[in-house]
């Protein structure tokens, strides 16, 4: 049976029809076609999936899509302002932290949760906050980086 | 050699361009294309290690309402494909060698649908007995798992007996006067691991047919123009009816070779007349992987008091698994470098590749060097220890210069191990740190050790094609991908530097074999040096024709020409210039028609003399060489080791962008501590004990060391602006280093990968029994 | 995976539901385990209950008698509460050890109890706190000490129709010092090999409480009770003693062999880790420092 469900992503509110079985990463990617969100485990542990519910990172293979009616969704694509990327997205792109770009949306997205709570990681922080985001070109040491540049950045955009 | 001063472009870190799509999330990789009317497919694989298929009934799965239709080998013509051996078909014929092996496989409106119609299929096997360890693989009598193995085609003089696909043999030298000529002979055997790539995009192709029959497929393959070649095999198609293009791919590392889910959606979309959509879950991936080969590896080596090593042999066994694949290859490279960078005079080196129930495993980044560097490098650090020498002097005393040779006989050539090793040891203080008291605390204990890497550069062929646009830009078609690891940026670069334009003003088209001319592929660290070269020549070939108009246009009656940013002007006389974009207006429409700018290259190693009995790998065109030094701090209570700096000295020739040069250093580094450490593909029975990204443990963002790249560029000849590779050689050093490094620690050695807490603590254990 | 989604408006209206349908029912919360059962076939249920907005079952509560955690809890909301300081630090604190941030968004404390695997991270930091779990029916509630909750892998006390409603953690004494050590490969993202909570408390110079719990070695998460009372008995918290005690609780375990660890290894890591959690106890509480 379907089940009618309300969505906010990315600051537009959807109406859709959701089988009981659907994920909310099916959702964004095979009905809005928000293919930012990438799938790399369907087990959670790998973070690819990762986007922000009300603010906080979750990993979008996890979540049934009609358990969470109401949601306020923020997907990598939501993160552009007016054309302009966001500040921690130029950040990832200054720093060579891109590599195959697989985890990279949900690097970022994990990141910006941790920005917003806290504007001034310290590396362990960081650590501690992207441990559930797997990548496997960098080694991670650009992401640090990234993560910092793109803490400066934001506070310099107010 | 050119000063590196006097590139504009090259030599200069360059922000990739792809970066942006990929931050904003717009990148497309295979699973995220939709064709109108696709399917979805899922495959059914082998749940039996070894088994006689009796029958397929398929009926109730073509029955499931959404289900368009089911393949089996019935589907497949029935020819045997394989890069070194041809022993592999799209779906198990008859028998199935391996768990993981494809059976059939469904499309269907949805992979929901496609799911609940695999679990319908029926297969009736009659099971045969397995075997899952090579050394009782290789006894007679023991159950065969290929017995048309003879008559197999293969690429390389071919010694096969049994369950051996492959039994090579090298030697050079006299290695038992060596023997005899030694103080002390070490004899130790290694063990290495099965290690899944884990690149996080999983496999996945989607294949179509257009009305005049002919298949496209569109695939995140690191061989674009081989799995061309290969589709066309195994579908029995001239390849002019076969196209394949490339996506944007989420990392590769030698996972995603040859074909592997590409003929399986081409043989769907055949049947079903739709475009077919195949992507494996994690799951699916590990199962039906191709990863690393597990190896044995014994090592004899002789060395004098005075730490010179006077004779080695080793004898290594590969574990196929169910088809030979890679692992063949691997083996060649392996024996190839048995001597790791050493000078030895006497040297002998055995391989055998064999079949084996396990799942089919295949290579991965640094491909058989990789294990063979482990074991090298571990017993080069037992000896040092046992001769009371300082293991970085010790090896110092034995360092490969040129034209020292390998096993293979061939002469080394742009040795650079020397200096690796003496920068590595200069940036984190050997010496001072070798002396540095160990523990720390009351369970902790720090180590510091070193390992040197070489591996061969270059190899085969690879061709490219630059277009000079009407607009002044150029568009290079080639058959590289890019993995993830920039090399677009770098040959961009490489094209620009070339041809006097912008960076910016060259794109590298997206590969499509239609268009693209051939290349290996995106392996063997040969991007850039082979691809490079080829860019290079091509570009340089476009450059003479704009100059012939430049000269025209100019009236330079033969002075020499310069291009810059999009200019050509002469020499001394920089009033004198024209935009390229000028030039081809001129071409286009009054004189000399569009510039395309071609070459084909094919690196020349000046040796084509292979020795030894049944090698399968071309010579090496070049070398590169690295060290790496690790430093650990061991827990002795639960044998955890905490990795706390990797300093790693590569000699890349020339670093054509020295920040895509330092990523591919961080990030070889910790895949490599996560194969001394932590990874393992646990086999049981044949079947993949951890599946998945909880169990099969990749270094997180937290386990990650602070790692210290070191760019030495000492240009190579033969390289394109002096470049060598550097996508595998910063993967091998860590595994060593490492276990070095605990040895340092705490005076243990383990000599089976990955060093474990449980490995270690036992290891302590011993120790403790044994000083008692 | 196929079920029928349903999602009740109050407590009774899951109560009943879930005794109408008993075993064709399965309770959703958080998700994270129960959507990777499903997906996988490892678990199967005619109707999905989800329970993941009853407002009775959230939150981090002070009660008259110390603390009420409820089933619905975020982990994360658990990792960073202000009101776990202290004696209860302990649980926030093992919060922070499962799996990742995005993760812990979604997981509740309930969820990881009634999956009831050996190596849940929150059951032996709520094990010494000596919780109670609350559990109701259609017609009844009632509390269980959590160490009888715990059944066998993936088993629990809980009969067809109940919920697990939070916990009762009972109000420590104010010199009490609580630790969690979970042993894992990574530092991040493993489950635990061995997970070793440790607590005491003293009153007047005298060690009052010590309470020793295990993760991952035996079909359940369980007390050390014989280590516990060693340490009682000796009324010390020297290093002979944390060291006796930690082998009688390496003793106490039955570890198995699997993929993530062997038993040998499981029972010396028990041994080790409680020696070190003991001994992070005591150097909190300062014992022996006069």
């Amino acid at each position: 049976m379907k089940h009618a469900i309300e969505l906010t992503i990315n600051g537009k509110c959807y109406q859709i029809e959701v089988e009981p079985e659907e994920r909310l990463l099916d959702v964004l990617r095979d009905r809005l076609g928000l293919i930012g969100a990438k799938e790399g485990c369907s087990t959670g542990d790998c973070g690819a999936c990762t986007v922000l519910m009300n603010g906080q990172a979750v990993t979008s293979c996890m979540i049934l899509a009609v358990a969470v009616d109401g949601a306020d969704i923020t997907t990598i694509e939501g993160l552009e302002k007016d054309g302009e990327i966001h500040p921690l997205q130029k950040a990832f792109i200054e720093e060579g932290a891109v590599q195959c770009g697989y985890c990279t949306p949900g690097m970022i997205l994990s990141a910006l949760a941790l920005l917003k709570e806290n504007p001034e990681p310290s590396d362990d922080e960081i650590r501690r906050a992207l441990a559930g985001n797997l990548c496997r070109c960098t080694g991670y040491t650009r992401i640090i980086a990234a993560v910092k540049a793109g803490a400066e950045r934001m506070k310099n955009h107010g | 050699m050119d000063d590196q001063k006097a590139y504009a472009i090259v030599g200069h870190s360059m922000l990739r361009p792809d970066a942006r799509e990929k931050v904003r999330g717009r990148a497309v990789y295979v699973a995220d294309f939709r064709l109108p009317g696709m399917l979805f497919a899922r495959v059914l694989w082998s749940d039996r290690p070894h088994a006689r298929i009796l029958h397929i009934d398929t009926r109730q799965a073509l029955d499931l309402p959404g289900v368009y239709t089911v393949v089996t080998a019935d589907d497949a013509p029935n020819t045997r494909y394989g890069v070194y051996l041809k022993d592999q078909l799209i779906f198990a014929r008859g028998k199935v060698r391996h768990i993981g092996e494809p059976v059939a496989a469904v499309a269907a409106e949805s992979e929901a649908i496609a799911e609940k119609a695999i679990e319908k299929i029926v297969v009736q096997y009659e099971e045969l007995p397995a075997i899952f360890e090579p050394i009782e693989a290789m006894k007679p009598g023991a159950p065969l798992i290929h017995p048309d193995l003879e008559s197999y085609e293969a690429t390389y003089p071919k010694i096969v007996k049994g369950n051996v696909c492959l039994y090579t043999r090298l030697s050079m030298g006299d290695t038992e006067k060596g023997f005899e000529d030694a103080d002390y002979v070490f004899e130790d055997t290694f063990k290495t691991q099965p290690m899944y790539q884990g690149y996080l995009e999983p496999r996945g192709a989607v294949a179509s047919f257009d009305f005049n029959d002919k298949l496209t497929v569109w695939t995140s393959n690191q061989q674009i123009l081989v799995c061309q070649a290969e589709l066309a095999t195994a579908l029995e198609m001239p390849m002019t009816q076969v196209r394949v293009i490339g996506t944007a791919i989420g990392g590769a590392f030698g996972g995603k070779l040859k074909t592997s889910v590409e003929p399986i959606a081409a043989l769907l979309a055949k049947k079903s007349g739709r475009p077919v959509r195949l992507v494996l879950t994690r799951e699916e991936d590990f199962i039906a992987s191709r990863a690393r080969a597990p190896y044995i590896l014994r090592l004899k080596t002789g060395v004098k008091a005075n730490g010179k090593i006077t004779a080695k042999s080793v004898e290594l066994i590969a574990d196929c698994g169910g088809y030979s694949d890679h692992v063949v290859g691997t083996m060649g490279l392996a024996v190839s470098f048995s001597q790791g960078p050493y000078k030895i005079p006497n040297a002998e080196a055995k391989g055998y590749c064999v079949y084996t129930n396990n799942p089919n495993y295949s290579c991965m980044r640094a491909y058989g060097v990789h294990q063979m560097c482990f074991a090298t490098e571990s017993q080069m650090d037992i000896i040092a220890s046992k001769i009371g020498m300082d293991p970085a002097e010790f090896r110092r005393r034995n360092l490969a210069e040129d034209g020292d040779v390998l096993v293979t006989t061939q002469p080394l050539r742009s040795v650079t191990v020397d200096q690796t090793m003496a920068q590595v040891l200069k940036a984190c203080h050997w010496e001072e740190k070798r002396k540095a008291s160990k523990q720390r605390g009351v369970k902790n204990f720090y180590g510091i050790g070193m390992a040197n890497t070489i591996l061969n550069m270059g190899l085969l062929s690879s061709a490219a094609i630059v277009k000079i646009n009407e607009d002044g830009t150029a568009s290079v078609l080639t058959g590289a991908v890019d993995l993830g690891t920039g090399n677009h940026t770098a040959l961009a670069q490489i094209a620009a530097e070339e041809l006097g334009m912008k960076p910016n003003d060259v794109n590298i088209a997206a590969v499509d074999s239609d268009s693209s001319p051939y290349d290996l592929g995106q392996i063997a660290s040969r991007t850039i040096f082979d691809c490079g070269n080829a860019i290079k020549l091509a570009a340089n070939d476009a450059r003479r024709q704009l100059f012939a108009t430049a000269d025209e246009v100019l009236g330079a009656e033969g002075r020499e020409l310069r291009a810059s940013e999009g200019n050509v002007y002469v020499r001394d006389e920089p009033d004198k210039k024209i935009s390229i974009r000028d030039l081809m207006g001129y071409r286009l429409y009054f004189k000399g028609g569009p510039i395309i700018g071609r070459a084909g290259w094919l690196g020349k190693p000046g040796f084509d003399h292979l020795v030894g009995e049944g090698y399968p790998q071309p010579p090496s065109v070049t070398f590169v060489f690295g060290t790496h030094v690790a430093e650990v701090e061991v827990d002795v209570g639960t044998g955890q080791v905490k990795v706390e700096r990797i300093t790693a000295a590569h000699d890349v020739g020339r670093a054509i962008n020295p920040l895509g040069v330092a990523a591919q250093i961080e990030g070889g580094v910790v895949q490599g501590m996560g194969y001394a450490l932590y990874e393992e593909m646990q086999i049981h029975e044949g079947v993949v004990q951890n599946p998945d990204f909880l169990n099969y443990r990749m270094p997180t963002i937290l386990d990650a060391p602070e790692i210290v790249p070191i760019i030495l560029e000492i240009p190579e000849e033969y390289g394109p602006f002096g470049a060598k590779g550097i996508g595998e050689p910063t993967n091998m050093g860590p595994p060593p280093a490492i276990a070095n490094a605990i040895y340092n620690a705490v005076g243990v050695r383990v000599k089976e990968l990955p060093i474990t807490p449980e490995r270690l603590l036992h290891a302590l254990d011993d120790k403790k029994t044994r000083e008692a | 995976m196929q079920f029928e989604y349903f999602r009740p408006q109050s407590m009774n209206e899951a109560l009943r539901f879930l005794a109408d349908h008993k075993k064709e029912a399965m309770i959703l919360a958080g998700g994270t385990d129960v959507i990777n059962g499903l997906r996988t076939g490892k678990q199967a249920a005619k109707y999905l209950v989800d329970i993941g907005h009853l407002a009775d079952m959230k939150g981090i509560h002070p009660a008259d008698d110390g603390l009420f955690i409820g089933a619905l809890a975020k982990v994360r909301d658990i990792e960073r509460s202000p009101l776990l300081v202290d004696g209860w630090r302990v649980i926030a604190q093992a919060a922070g050890t499962l799996a990742s941030a995005q993760i812990r968004n979604l997981a509740t404390i309930g969820g990881n109890i009634c999956n009831a695997s050996p190596s849940a991270d929150m059951a032996p930091a709520l094990l010494v706190l000596d919780s109670m779990a609350e559990i109701a029916g259609i017609e009844e509630r009632h509390r269980v000490p959590l160490d009888q909750f715990f059944k066998g892998p993936g088993k629990t006390i809980l009969a067809p129709g109940q919920i697990l409603i939070g916990f009762h953690v009972g109000r420590q004494l104010p010199n009490t010092a609580g630790y969690y050590i979970k042993r894992g490969v990574r530092r991040a993202m493993d489950c635990a090999i061995v997970g070793v909570a440790a607590l005491a408390s003293t009153s007047d110079g005298h060690l009052s409480k010590v309470r020793i719990a295990l993760g991952a070695v035996a079909p359940t998460p369980f007390r050390a009770y014989k280590a516990e009372q060693f340490i009682l008995e000796q009324g010390d918290l020297d290093q002979t003693t944390i060291s006796k005690a930690a082998r009688i609780a390496s003793e106490a375990c039955r570890p198995i062999d699997d993929v993530r660890s062997r038993a040998w290894y499981r029972r010396r890591m028990v041994e080790v880790e409680t020696n070190r959690a003991l001994g992070w106890v005591a150097k909190e509480l300062k014992w022996g420092e006069g």
